[in-house]
């Protein structure tokens, strides 16, 4: 590792988590009498930022201040959760997290304060039954539009067909009429995904009824092509 | 007994006392009890039989009847429904109950006899004429001598007793009298049939067809005949059932107007009839153009190239024969009159931007090869254009048409500095035509690699060292493909001059130097694909100016290292040759995909330009709306696919020129 810890908070509310792996003597885990002395006061927001360190700046993701990938696979495992659960995207939903398999400070924060929790066991109680908070149809459209910007690289305009695909699967986990729908995809139309197509479809989902009945015009015509494709019952 | 009146029945009047009235409504109301009462019926009676021997032709003495009537409507007076003091001359309900009525019932008995009668010795054309005498007739007589208010209701007993009851028979020889062109049984029955509410509906729907069916007939009759169809003979078919239905709409249902107008001058009921007469015109002649609109978007020879971009190709083609220089050329005072005919047509051309890109086509290569007849007859064709669709619409076209004007100054200029300066050319004498990058058919503006023959290197340096020096910054490039030339060739005994494209005498500038190369050399030396290859040998080697070696025949499999040998002992009945005008099949087919690629993305672009232009005005719409509206905006170019409207609402939202509004996704915002 050539970095040297290069954020204040490291330095300040450094944990005293040693890595699994862990004889590496990493400079920046010794912290300093002083953040020891605050650790008996036990104050909430202190105990998430601590929670944080345990998984932030893990040497093998080199993004100092903020939990990677390797990091989120280690507290999935804590918390008991599979990455493709979709747990994980509501989790991320809470934290209102930019990137995909990464955290800040800020975010960490702003996620476990909206879920309220502040430990390991309030998290892996809360992981287990996330679903309950999409199921509300206000959260879970909020839910679903933040899952494409989640899921997109800031570069982009759209979603690769995959990985909407693979997304649509772990919101929808399931879903016969989804499965239907990304096996047309997959045979049809090799496009990306716009962001009009992925909010028309959450939608579409949402309010068209099977036998499309009351299906309309205003729809997006790759979704125009799908219906047509299915009344003629192929 | 004058006091008594001013006064005392003034008053009791006023005040409404009953039983008292005027002197003179009381000698009026004692007359009508003691005198009318007992002679109603055989007075009315009587006058009924002198109008009846008059309908009969007999003459009569009318100023009887008059008086009659006059003092029947005298009685009027007395209108217990009106009040007292009202004056003389207001109330016709005597008038109605003894006489109109009875009038009317007999009047009706009369024609649903005659009708009857008529219709057994007579064919519907004579009867047509009988009914339309009678109503002219009654109609006269009312004005003669009978109250006004008769008017409508006699001609609705009429209409009842004479038409109404005949419709279907009227309705089945429409199409005769269509097949036979006979405008005046057509004008007739127009008039009759517009006399009753909805006649004439059944009568549009009929015309229609009836022009469809003609009109597909003349063009399928002209396919069979000839299988290639030829634009004149093609625009001529369409054009001459269009003046032929023309005439009809003209003549047989606006006549009908000037008619009635003549008759009913004194009425006040001219206006609505006359306007409903013009209105009916109107959509006959909507009905028309739906007719030949039908005709020239969809039928047999559309339908036998696939594609109703032929009808359109086809007129463009006519355009190109009508400015083409041509020995077949129509004599210059028949050309605008054919323009004319031609703008009418285009109306009727569903896509016309599709038309707009296949005349840039056919007016590019007049333009670039000099074979236009007249620049007034091109400038004229493009200002009629231009008052017809629109500055855009011929935007790019005249742009081109400047391009080439330009150019003969530009070129007259060049000559005169090499001249002056004394430069040396080569003897090349080098005409160009600098074209606008964008404004001209892409496949004009095609890259190519083709090694300038040093023959013509110093001209063409030339030309661009003058032309970058008079216009600075702008950039020249050489579309090799587009170009020609003359050259003579020393050769043989006899000195040929030949016509060829400017890769051609590439090539030919090659056997200045031997008389032998390999196909793939002359790839090389002149800088071709071999995709080009054929379309540059092809002409020369068919004419055996060249031979292949060991005698081959020539194709685009011919193995490049076969040698092309130049034919010594060539010889020519013609001293001037034109090698350059064969252009292989697979060109064409090219030049129709390019084209419908450029349409295709034309109208996305224009499509999304419209539907911004709306958007920007209504800030937020709903779905339907928008796409009635760009349909709309646009039908004067083309008739856009809905499913392409929402592929460029889609475009458009991607490129956040739009949004779905968040409480209805049937509605989209503009965001500015």
């Amino acid at each position: 590792m050539s970095w040297s810890p290069t954020s204040n908070n490291g330095m300040q509310y450094g944990p005293q988590y040693r890595y699994a792996s862990g004889s590496r003597n990493m400079g920046y885990r010794s912290a300093g009498p002083s953040a020891q002395q605050s650790l008996p006061v036990k104050s909430k927001s202190s105990t998430v930022r601590n929670l944080f360190y345990q998984y932030a700046n893990d040497p093998s993701d080199n993004l100092p201040g903020r939990i990677g990938p390797n990091g989120v696979v280690r507290l999935l495992q804590d918390v008991k959760a599979e990455p493709t659960d979709c747990s994980v995207l509501i989790f991320a939903w809470k934290c209102k997290a930019q990137t995909q398999c990464e955290f800040s400070v800020d975010e960490w924060n702003t996620g476990l304060t909206a879920i309220r929790c502040s430990d390991l066991n309030d998290l892996r109680a809360w992981f287990k039954n996330a679903r309950n908070h999409i199921q509300n149809p206000a959260d879970f459209k909020d839910f679903y539009k933040f899952t494409f910007t989640y899921a997109k690289s800031l570069a982009q305009r759209g979603l690769p067909l995959d990985v909407a695909i693979a997304y649509w699967q772990i919101i929808y986990d399931g879903n016969t009429r989804v499965n239907h729908w990304i096996q047309w995809l997959q045979n049809e139309n090799k496009s990306g995904i716009t962001q009009d197509e992925w909010d028309s479809f959450g939608a579409f989902i949402r309010q068209v009824k099977a036998d499309f009945s009351n299906y309309d015009e205003t729809w997006p015509t790759r979704i125009d092509d799908y219906v047509e494709f299915c009344k003629s019952g192929k | 007994m004058g006091y008594l009146n001013r006064h005392y029945i003034k008053k009791s009047v006023d005040d409404n006392t009953p039983d008292i009235t005027y002197y003179y409504n009381e000698s009026i109301l004692q007359w009508e009890k003691g005198l009318f009462d007992a002679i109603e019926e055989p007075l009315v009676s009587a006058v009924y039989q002198q109008i009846l021997k008059e309908r009969n032709g007999e003459r009569i003495e009318s100023s009887l009847i008059t008086n009659v009537i006059k003092s029947i409507l005298a009685l009027g007076i007395n209108d217990p429904e009106l009040p007292k003091k009202e004056k003389e001359g207001k109330s016709i309900y005597i008038y109605e109950k003894t006489f109109e009525q009875r009038f009317l019932d007999r009047t009706s008995e009369y024609y649903i006899f005659e009708a009857k009668e008529f219709l057994q010795q007579h064919d519907i054309f004579q009867y047509m004429k009988k009914v339309e005498d009678r109503i002219r007739e009654e109609r006269e007589r009312v004005t003669r001598y009978l109250h006004l208010s008769t008017l409508p209701k006699i001609e609705s007993t009429i209409d009842n007793a004479m038409i109404i009851e005949y419709l279907d028979q009227f309705r089945a020889e429409f199409d005769n009298m269509l097949a036979h062109n006979q405008i005046e049984n057509l004008s007739r029955m127009h008039h009759l049939c517009s006399r009753v509410e909805g006649a004439l509906n059944a009568l549009h729907d009929k015309f229609r067809v009836h022009i469809v069916e003609k009109g597909l007939e003349a063009v399928s009759a002209l396919i069979s005949e000839t299988p290639n169809v030829d634009p004149a003979t093609y625009f001529n078919t369409i054009m001459g059932t269009h003046k032929h239905f023309d005439n009809v709409v003209k003549n047989a249902f606006r006549n009908d107007a000037i008619f009635r107008q003549f008759f009913d001058q004194a009425m006040t009921e001219i206006i609505n009839n006359n306007a409903n007469a013009f209105r009916n015109d109107a959509i006959f002649r909507q009905f028309f153009d739906q007719a030949m609109t039908e005709i020239i978007n969809n039928n047999a020879v559309t339908a036998k190239f696939n594609s109703s971009a032929k009808s359109s190709d086809l007129v463009a083609r006519y355009c190109d024969f009508l400015l083409r220089k041509s020995p077949k050329a129509l004599p210059e005072k028949e050309i605008e009159e054919a323009m004319d005919q031609v703008i009418i047509c285009i109306c009727y051309i569903g896509d016309k931007d599709v038309f707009q890109r296949q005349y840039s086509q056919v007016l590019a290569k007049r333009l670039v090869f000099k074979v236009s007849a007249s620049d007034d007859f091109e400038a004229l064709m493009l200002s009629k254009l231009k008052r017809m669709f629109g500055f855009e619409y011929v935007n790019k076209l005249e742009r081109m048409f400047q391009d080439s004007l330009l150019s003969h100054d530009l070129t007259a200029e060049s000559k005169n500095r090499v001249k002056d300066n004394n430069i040396n050319v080569n003897g090349v004498d080098l005409s160009t035509i600098v074209l606008a990058q964008g404004v001209w058919p892409t496949n004009f503006n095609k890259k190519n690699d083709m090694v300038v023959p040093n023959m013509l290197e110093a001209s063409f340096s030339e030309f661009s060292a003058y032309y970058c020096q008079k216009f600075n910054g702008r950039k020249l490039e050489w579309l090799h493909n587009m170009g020609r030339g003359e050259v003579q060739c020393s050769v043989f005994s006899r000195k040929y001059s030949f016509c060829v494209n400017t890769y051609q005498l590439a090539v030919l500038n090659l056997y200045n130097d031997a008389d032998s190369y390999t196909l793939q050399q002359i790839l090389d030396n002149v800088g071709i694909t071999k995709e080009e290859l054929p379309g540059v040998l092809m002409a020369m080697i068919k004419f055996e100016l060249f031979k292949l070696e060991g005698g081959v025949s020539f194709g685009p499999n011919t193995p490049l290292e076969t040698k092309l040998e130049l034919n010594m002992k060539f010889s020519s009945k013609k001293m001037k040759m034109d090698f350059s005008k064969a252009v292989p099949k697979a060109d064409t087919k090219k030049e129709d995909a390019e084209l419908a690629k450029d349409v295709q993305d034309d109208r996305i672009m224009v499509i999304q330009a419209a539907i911004v232009r709306v958007m920007k005005m209504r800030k937020t719409l709903a779905h339907n709306a928008l796409i009635t509206e760009v349909i709309q905006q646009l039908s004067y170019r083309f008739k856009p696919d809905v499913r392409m409207i929402k592929k460029c609402i889609e475009l458009l939202i991607e490129k956040e020129y739009l949004a779905r509004t968040n409480e209805d996704r049937q509605m989209y915002e503009y965001l500015s």
